[in-house]
């Protein structure tokens, strides 16, 4: 054979060496490792990261339904693969028994968290709210300019939220007459 | 017949080593990341392996198959297949992962033997014929283009080493996680042979030969 030309050199691809009755001795190298099996029928998944609106892709590797390790998906154009210290410890939001699952209430002066229902919960809130905006709504400022403002509540808006979310959240709260309006991205 | 593998590895990687100064006489700065680069390139004449690498080979070959009565067709196999893996480590140097991205191999079409999964997470592909590595997404099956992402973890000699599987179409591909770049691709297929046997106990079909080219299914 004088060389290899270019056709030849194709008929090799995905071509092997067949050997009938191949018998493999290994020598000295034990080829019969038999591998210690750690993770049995685990399933990657794509996934994307709860907890700000950067929207980082992940992926989640689950064995028999259980969250076994989480990490930053690498083909995501958004983060790369990687993540923030918060979505890096995303595996114990899952497995966690801490985690809060019912809104808790502690009246005051008591030392007892207790659970109490959504209903309850927002309820309380709404009429919290609008206590505090009427009893320090100021309508003139003291050289008596108009200002319909309540400069005794501050809004923190939510990296959670999107951009439509956002837009009727300013809404609201501009509708009570918030000044203080802040952004969690920003801080 | 009796085939001391690890031992022929040696000599073949030897061989190998030898070639590394072979100039090929290719241009790849022309690829265009359209069709793998044999197919689109004009190569109308490889250049030949060295005289004394191909000596090398000869000796090796008799050495090893002795009782094989087509040595020519085995010389001229493992001839193709380290010239083929020489153009590929040429190859990576120029070689831009983010613009490929497909299932098959970049130089030469054929689909994967090994897998790997680097510290960042990202995975890369092997081609079984010429060992080329390029990159593809996680979680989706080489051969069927879908998405699967199931995977058994398995620990040999302390590497880990997953069998991805597609329930797909049965396919599975071994994959090894954090493996170091320069690791020898022959090696590592032929060290973790006793994880192929469980794929095959469980149903799953390898759709490539072996790295070293080698068809074991006797």
């Amino acid at each position: 054979m004088s060389g290899l030309s270019r056709r030849g050199f194709l008929k090799l691809i995905g071509t092997s060496v067949a050997v009938s009755g191949l018998n493999l001795s290994t020598g000295n190298k034990a080829y019969a490792y038999s591998g210690k099996l750690k993770i049995a029928n685990a399933k990657e998944n794509y996934s994307v990261c709860c907890y700000c609106a950067v929207g980082c892709g992940l992926i989640i590797h689950t064995e028999n339904g259980k969250v076994i390790n989480i990490e930053g998906n690498p083909d995501s154009p958004i983060n790369n693969g990687s993540l923030c210290s918060k979505g890096s410890a995303l595996k114990f939001l899952v497995n966690n028994e801490e985690r809060l699952k019912k809104p808790l209430y502690r009246a005051p002066g008591s030392d007892k968290w207790e659970e109490i229902s959504w209903d309850k919960a927002l309820t309380e809130i709404a009429k919290r709210v609008k206590a505090t905006r009427d009893k320090y709504f100021e309508y003139k400022n003291k050289d008596g300019v108009v200002v319909n403002r309540v400069t005794k509540i501050a809004s923190v808006g939510s990296a959670a939220m999107d951009n439509e979310e956002c837009y009727l959240f300013q809404k609201f709260i501009r509708s009570l007459g918030l000044v203080y309006i802040e952004h969690q991205a920003r801080i | 017949m009796n085939l001391d593998i690890f031992s022929f590895l040696l000599a073949f990687e030897k061989v190998e080593k030898e070639l590394e100064q072979m100039d090929l006489g290719i241009n790849f700065s022309s690829f265009s990341y359209e069709k793998p680069l044999l197919e689109e390139v004009e190569i109308d004449h490889l250049k030949e392996m060295p005289s004394h690498c191909k000596k090398a080979l000869e000796e090796t070959v008799e050495e090893f198959f002795k009782n094989h009565d087509k040595k020519d067709e085995i010389v001229e196999f493992f001839e193709g297949k380290a010239i083929a893996h020489l153009l590929s480590k040429r190859f990576r140097k120029c070689f831009d992962n983010e613009k490929w991205l497909k299932a098959y191999c970049p130089l030469c079409g054929q689909k994967p033997g090994l897998g790997y999964i680097d510290s960042e997470g990202r995975r890369f592909l092997q081609c079984s014929f010429c060992a080329m590595k390029w990159r593809f997404r996680r979680v989706v099956c080489p051969f069927c283009d879908k998405e699967s992402g199931y995977y058994s973890m398995f620990e040999i000699n302390n590497r880990n080493v997953r069998i991805e599987y597609c329930m797909n179409c049965k396919g599975y591909l071994k994959t090894f996680v954090l493996e170091p770049d320069n690791s020898s691709p022959y090696r590592l297929d032929m060290e973790t042979l006793s994880i192929d046997e469980w794929a095959y106990k469980e149903g799953f079909k390898k759709n490539t030969v072996s790295m070293i080219g080698i068809n074991f299914t006797s």
